[in-house]
């Protein structure tokens, strides 16, 4: 019967592991927050927080086992966000500087 | 080579008669049903919205107050956007339309989510009462574009028709999941991606515009709501806030919405132009994945509306040239559609009239729009009547000679009643023809330097400004003689044949008005939409 | 004994269609969800671009310790709501209903914590908007980014408070039979929502505490 509606039934162990792995990354997390890593800190949390998110929805959230489409439509939204992002952001570092609300340049000057 | 679907003749019981108490269309779950609620509502919405237009046209038959003062005048064009997009465009077709149609045409009982499906009509109505709670209490007069910072200052009822939107929002959303869900898994046996109807292709599109796109409509209208009555200042300069990152998340949201209009369009064009040339679209494929296209690209060139806004010059490099990409999608349609024309066997109904209006304004329409991404010709037209010209060129050139298209087309379906073809044709050349004398003045207008939204102007333009007006004029006497004739054919028309048109559409293939169900059985699909090559007919029983 | 009745709605050809179908139409309303948060991170994006400076000093004056809590709170309540939906998948009611329970639990402590949190930055007048009086940091950056702060908390959560609303209603539901091995999406969707909510606070916690 559980074939039919295409369950996989996901092992305690699997999912106990995942939380352990969670934890961790959120301690390494916190702990790089004490650490002097410049211009690398926001790389270095953002990419920590992509593979936090990853194990939560590819195991949690079953994505592994789930059809094609939807990991396409997840794809799909996080890519449009950045497309928003990137765009957004693009224009407050290229703006001619008095154009911006602080009057500094955002971006160093070549 | 024969269909195995059974088409249902039982004499009587259809969908409309099944049930007539009040009770069972409030809380129907017959997708068609709902389709229908949504049309009547749509329509009602679009009077409304014309009323407004209509008011601003007499204003401007002369500099100066005309019948109004400027306040009032700041308000109606606010609403007659804020109806028109989102209680008119945005869901006409595919609330309307694709609900009564999308599983008819798929061989499928109804919607996936049926229940989610009626909810969204009450969101709709939530929404819309909501809004025009706010409007006869004074009313917005932002635009409809509600641009800080003058929607976080303005003394007028901006909350509730912020809020009545982003109800509204929702239901939108509704919609395009539903439809997404019902298109991958409701498809009936033998209903490939590649045999699906073209109007279902359009559809699927639209959905996943309205999918990514509404919720972050629904986000700015919230933190405008939130500014205006809390001073929050995100985008306010004096807390060092930025107006512009308003404009970026708000046109985000408001490009990729007038595919959500224009997109079912297409798909309605491509379904009546396969029927009355007799001919299969002559680029199925092309036509299917411009569809999806237009949903993607349509995504990258919301900058456009911002050329002069105070961005940086690098997006707008890069918006204009993405901007132009997306022509590209439409051009290939209109290409497709034309050389479906060629050598068919054209046969010259009301439905098909509407269709060559829609050619002739998506042309000329579109190719303004890639003027008007230019940046460098911006600069001058923006926010001048030419932009305003452009837009109503594909927003009621397009949009709206589709509805009235698949208005026309699907009556005798929705219904059971056929209306009269010699009335069909004189109003649509009526309206056809009042287009023109309203919008082409529109163009000049702009061109000369008449700003929008502007109450007052110089005396050397009035002479356009009347030009425009007689012709809106002329558009709503056609409107009404449509709404005269179609409302004596409910009531008095003759009935319908089962499928009047000779359509290979598998929206034909079950009872005229359907069946609740819609199908007796199951269907099976052996080819693909639109055959008109073959000479056979689909099997009665 | 439990009830293990499946409805299969008249519209699906199979089961199997209608679970897909579900899980489909979920994961859709997921990606708005997604977008309607993005809004939010695309301003905060763009406002620390501008003021580097004032959004790390702002954000030293958050409960740091609070939020790491936090997400300790909400990644644990994520696994006991994969564990919910494990046991009932293995027929084992009563533990499903207690792995829920003690997800919602968990949420409601989230709630609990964030609420003293709030209470503080209320005291010390970290406050969106016009009402940002921090004597500390008078810097219109960090009253842009309180203004976020609450934004984007606030928001997050109400979806925790609808996530628990939901896991409430299915956790009486499964208590009550209505869901079994052969038959568990509505729980399934139920989870993923929350996991959702838990992912969305993975993204908060270092943009906001540990700039």
């Amino acid at each position: 019967m559980a074939s039919a509606t295409e369950t996989h039934v996901s092992s305690p162990l699997r999912l106990l592991l995942v939380w352990v792995a969670l934890c961790a990354l959120t301690v390494l997390t916190f702990g790089l927050h004490h650490v002097a890593l410049g211009g690398y800190a926001l790389p270095a949390a953002l990419v920590i927080a992509v593979v936090k998110s990853a194990l939560v929805a590819l195991v949690f959230m079953e994505l592994w086992e789930h059809r094609g489409a939807n990991r396409l439509v997840f794809a799909v939204s996080v890519l449009f966000v950045l497309l928003l992002m990137s765009l957004a952001i693009a224009d407050v570092l290229t703006r001619f500087p008095l154009a911006t609300p602080t009057g500094i340049p955002t971006f160093p000057a070549p | 080579m024969s269909q195995s679907a059974v088409v249902s003749r039982r004499a009587g019981k259809n969908y409309l008669n099944v049930e007539t108490s009040v009770k069972s269309w409030l809380l129907t779950r017959d997708h068609k049903r709902i389709g229908l609620m949504f049309l009547v509502l749509n329509v009602g919405a679009l009077f409304v919205g014309g009323v407004f237009a209509l008011l601003l046209r007499f204003e401007h038959l002369s500099p100066g107050p005309t019948i109004m003062d400027a306040i009032t005048y700041n308000r109606m064009f606010t609403l007659h956007g804020v109806v028109m997009v989102w209680l008119f465009m945005i869901p006409a077709i595919p609330s309307a339309f694709g609900n009564f149609l999308v599983p008819l045409m798929i061989g499928a009982e109804d919607v996936a989510f049926p229940r989610l499906n009626l909810a969204s009509v009450y969101l709709y109505v939530a929404g819309a009462l909501i809004a025009l709670w706010g409007m006869f209490h004074g009313g917005a007069d932002t635009g409809w574009t509600f641009y800080t910072p003058y929607s976080s200052m303005t003394p007028t009822k901006v909350v509730p028709i912020l809020i009545g939107v982003f109800i509204i929002g929702f239901s939108t959303i509704v919609t395009g999941i539903n439809f997404i869900v019902t298109i991958h898994t409701l498809r009936a046996k033998g209903l490939t991606w590649m045999r699906m109807p073209l109007f279902v292709w359009a559809i699927y599109g639209t959905s996943i515009i309205q999918v990514l796109a509404t919720p972050v409509l629904g986000l700015v209208l919230l933190l405008i709501a939130l500014e205006h009555s809390l001073g929050l200042g995100i985008f306010d300069a004096a807390r060092g806030g930025d107006p512009v990152l308003f404009q970026h998340l708000f046109w985000f949201y408001s490009h990729p919405a007038v595919y959500i209009m224009v997109l079912p369009a297409m798909g309605v064009v491509s379904e009546v132009i396969a029927c009355f040339a007799r001919k299969n679209p002559f680029g199925y494929k092309a036509i299917a994945y411009s569809s999806l296209g237009i949903a993607f690209v349509g995504f990258f060139t919301w900058g456009h509306h911002m050329f002069v806004s105070g961005q940086s010059t690098f997006d707008a490099g890069a918006f204009a040239v993405l901007s132009m990409l997306v022509g590209v999608f439409t051009a290939i349609k209109v290409f497709n559609w034309v050389a479906t024309l060629y050598k068919g066997s054209i046969q010259f109904r009301t439905p098909f009239a509407y269709i060559c209006g829609f050619l002739y304004f998506i042309v000329f329409g579109g190719m303004t729009g890639v003027a008007v991404a230019t940046v460098s010709l911006d600069v001058h037209w923006h926010d001048t009547y030419f932009v305003v010209a452009h837009f109503h060129f594909i927003m009621v050139g397009a949009t709206l000679m589709a509805f009235l298209a698949a208005l026309h087309y699907w009556f005798p379906k929705m219904f059971g009643k056929m209306y009269n073809e010699g009335w069909g044709l004189v109003s649509a050349v009526l309206i056809i023809l009042g287009f023109n004398a309203t919008f082409i003045p529109q163009f000049w207008l702009g061109n000369f330097g008449m700003p929008r939204r502007y109450y007052n102007y110089p005396e050397r333009f009035q002479w356009l400004h009347v030009a425009s007006t007689a012709g809106s004029t002329l558009l709503f006497f056609g409107f009404m003689i449509i709404l005269i004739y179609l409302f004596i054919a409910l009531r008095f028309g003759r009935r319908a044949e089962w499928n009047p048109w000779g359509s290979r559409g598998f929206e034909w293939r079950t009872a005229t008005p359907p069946p609740t169900h819609n199908f007796d059985q199951a269907p099976v699909f052996t080819h693909g939409p639109h055959e008109y090559h073959e000479p056979h007919e689909v099997d009665l029983a | 004994m439990p009830d293990t009745h499946v409805h299969r709605a008249h519209h699906f050809q199979d089961l199997g269609k209608q679970v897909h179908a579900e899980r489909l139409g979920m994961w859709l309303f997921l990606g708005t969800e997604v977008l309607l948060f993005a809004g939010l991170f695309v301003g905060y994006s763009f406002y620390r671009t501008l003021y580097p400076h004032a959004f790390a000093e702002a954000s030293h004056h958050l409960d740091t310790p609070f939020g790491t809590l936090e997400t300790f709170d909400l990644i644990t309540s994520s696994l006991a709501m994969a564990l919910g939906i494990h046991f009932t998948r293995t027929g084992r009611r009563r533990l499903s209903v207690a792995a829920v329970a003690l997800t919602i639990l968990m949420g409601l402590a989230f709630l609990g914590m964030h609420s003293v949190e709030y209470r503080h930055e209320y005291l010390e007048g970290m406050l969106p908007g016009q009402y940002y009086h921090f004597a500390e940091l008078p810097l219109a950056g960090a009253s842009l980014f309180f203004t976020m702060y609450f934004l984007m908390t606030g928001l997050h959560s109400l979806h925790v408070i609808a996530g628990v609303g939901v896991l409430t209603y299915l956790c009486v539901r499964t208590y009550r039979g209505a869901y079994s091995p052969a038959y568990q999406t509505p729980l399934e969707l139920g989870g993923l929502y929350w996991h959702l909510v838990d992912m969305i606070w993975i993204f908060l916690y270092p943009l906001l505490y540990l700039i």
